[in-house]
């Protein structure tokens, strides 16, 4: 098997995995493949047998003990902690015109040029954007989280071990982490972001060290970052696939949210979700010794036959569109699984209301690739200018 | 096999399950699509939040702190909300009164 090929087109494996068995070992990956929904599903759920936690993984490397290195109680304790800012009545009362405020910013920034590399210029930057948004910090600090999350992408890359992107990646945890610390001091003093502010005096983060939360708060900005930049990339990628499909969502607004979640079904930037096996096991009869490292190919199983008809098919009138594992299931369930679909509907909304009839120039633009993150390196927009 | 009633602003309807499973894993059996119970009962997202009536709610095992911590920060809590995937359905509960917000 050849990795460039898993890459440009994973969904042809997955499909050959999904037949062969329940789980089918990848030795050029050195990991187990879960490809059935029912098995991704089970796997994910079983926290006793398929741990997130591990010494080897570079996630704990680089960010340290967080809620999605950690399980039972002192996982629940992290997640409990934050929680709060990801559920509906702060999405929905504070933030969503927030975000709206700022994607309407970055879309006026290249109206008038009647084309734009979208990636670079709208959706790598509104996600930073609502992340900063979100706990209430200056949205200035944009360019220098790009530059440490640059590096942390580079890390988690970084299959052949190269010691100079380890370093780098190590360098950008201390200065992220001597911001944070400097916004947590503002917070508390009463100078600084009345959200953080809140959040640190409430009875949960009090059970929080300051290293806890700030190791917590890094994966949470992690995982809202280049997520959230291939969901909007991934949902014009895969309307510009389907013009009848497109034309329905340019005259109706209304089915932007199903456009979001078919997208993740049919196209997930998140394609795997890690886990290690916690003791030697037997998973429907096949040998898993201690540490072996399975992956749950979230995107698989949303592209399982036996869940979703005619799987390849992007069909935003499935029944049961929402069924998917996009944002995984079980205790690590994506945090932000509400503030992703809020920001997603959100910046295709305000793109088809102030550029109508936008059109991807499939030409200046990329395939989506990638069998961990999928998406386009380059999406190009173009439209008519007065 | 225990009766189940359900109100919810898709339809309202009468369910028989086998108790064992929890309230949530019932729901969704029986094809209650609403309740979209992403976590898959891990109290960990609040989309399988059900109403109980105080009768009901006297019969069932008060919330844990997990449950606890998300009914506090769900929409529109009232006093008989509770996450269906913490309740487990014992024979007891039969006739049991559910409303889906």
């Amino acid at each position: 098997m050849e990795l460039d090929d898993l890459s440009r087109d994973p969904y042809a494996f997955y499909a050959a995995w999904r037949e062969q068995a329940p789980l089918v070992r990848v030795p050029e990956l050195g990991m187990w493949m879960a490809t059935r929904y029912e098995d991704v599903r089970a796997i994910i759920m079983d926290t006793a047998r398929f741990t997130t936690v591990s010494d080897h993984s570079v996630i704990q490397r680089t960010f340290g003990t967080h809620m999605l290195t950690s399980e039972g109680a002192e996982q629940s304790r992290y997640r409990r902690a934050l929680q709060p800012i990801f559920m509906p009545p702060n999405i929905r009362q504070r933030l969503e015109a927030e975000i709206s405020n700022a994607t309407r910013s970055l879309i006026a920034g290249f109206a008038a040029a009647g084309r734009v590399e979208l990636r670079s210029a709208f959706a790598s930057r509104l996600p930073i954007q609502t992340i900063l948004l979100c706990f209430g910090l200056d949205i200035a600090a944009e360019p220098r989280l790009r530059a440490w999350y640059d590096s942390f992408e580079a890390a988690l890359a970084n299959f052949t071990g190269n010691p100079v992107i380890e370093a780098q990646a190590q360098a950008s945890v201390v200065e992220l982490h001597d911001y944070l610390t400097a916004e947590m001091a503002a917070a508390r003093a009463g100078t600084g972001s009345t959200v953080l502010a809140d959040i640190l005096s409430g009875n949960a983060v009090r059970a929080l060290s300051d290293e806890e939360m700030r190791r917590n708060l890094s994966i949470i900005f992690f995982g809202g970052i280049s997520t959230v930049e291939a969901l909007i990339l991934n949902s014009l990628w895969a309307l510009s696939q389907h013009p009848a499909i497109f034309d329905r969502v340019r005259a109706n607004a209304g089915l932007i949210p199903r456009v979001v979640d078919e997208t993740i079904r049919w196209l997930g930037p998140v394609q795997s979700a890690t886990r290690h096996v916690v003791a030697d096991t037997v998973y429907k009869g096949i040998a898993l010794p201690e540490g072996s490292i399975v992956n749950c190919m979230l995107a698989a199983a949303n592209h399982d036959p036996s869940v979703f008809p005619d799987p390849t098919r992007f069909d935003i009138d499935r029944p049961n569109l929402s069924a998917h594992l996009g944002f995984a299931t079980g205790p690590h369930l994506c945090l932000g699984f509400r503030l992703a679909q809020a920001e997603a509907r959100i910046a295709l909304t305000g793109l088809l209301e102030m550029l109508p009839s936008l059109s991807v120039d499939r030409n200046a633009s990329t395939p989506p690739e990638g069998y961990e993150f999928h998406q386009p390196r380059q999406l190009t927009l173009f439209w008519p200018v007065a | 096999m225990i009766k189940i009633i359900i109100t919810s602003p898709v339809s309202d309807r009468h369910l028989s399950v086998a108790p064992g499973d929890s309230l949530m894993t019932a729901l969704r059996t029986a094809g209650v699509e609403e309740v979209e119970a992403m976590c898959g009962g891990a109290a960990a997202c609040g989309t399988c939040h059900v109403i109980l009536s105080p009768e009901w709610l006297a019969r069932v095992e008060p919330p844990g702190a997990d449950e606890e911590a998300m009914l506090d920060c769900i929409d529109g809590r009232e006093p008989g909300s509770r996450l269906s995937c913490q309740i487990g359905l014992t024979l007891e509960l039969d006739g049991l009164c559910v409303s889906v917000p």
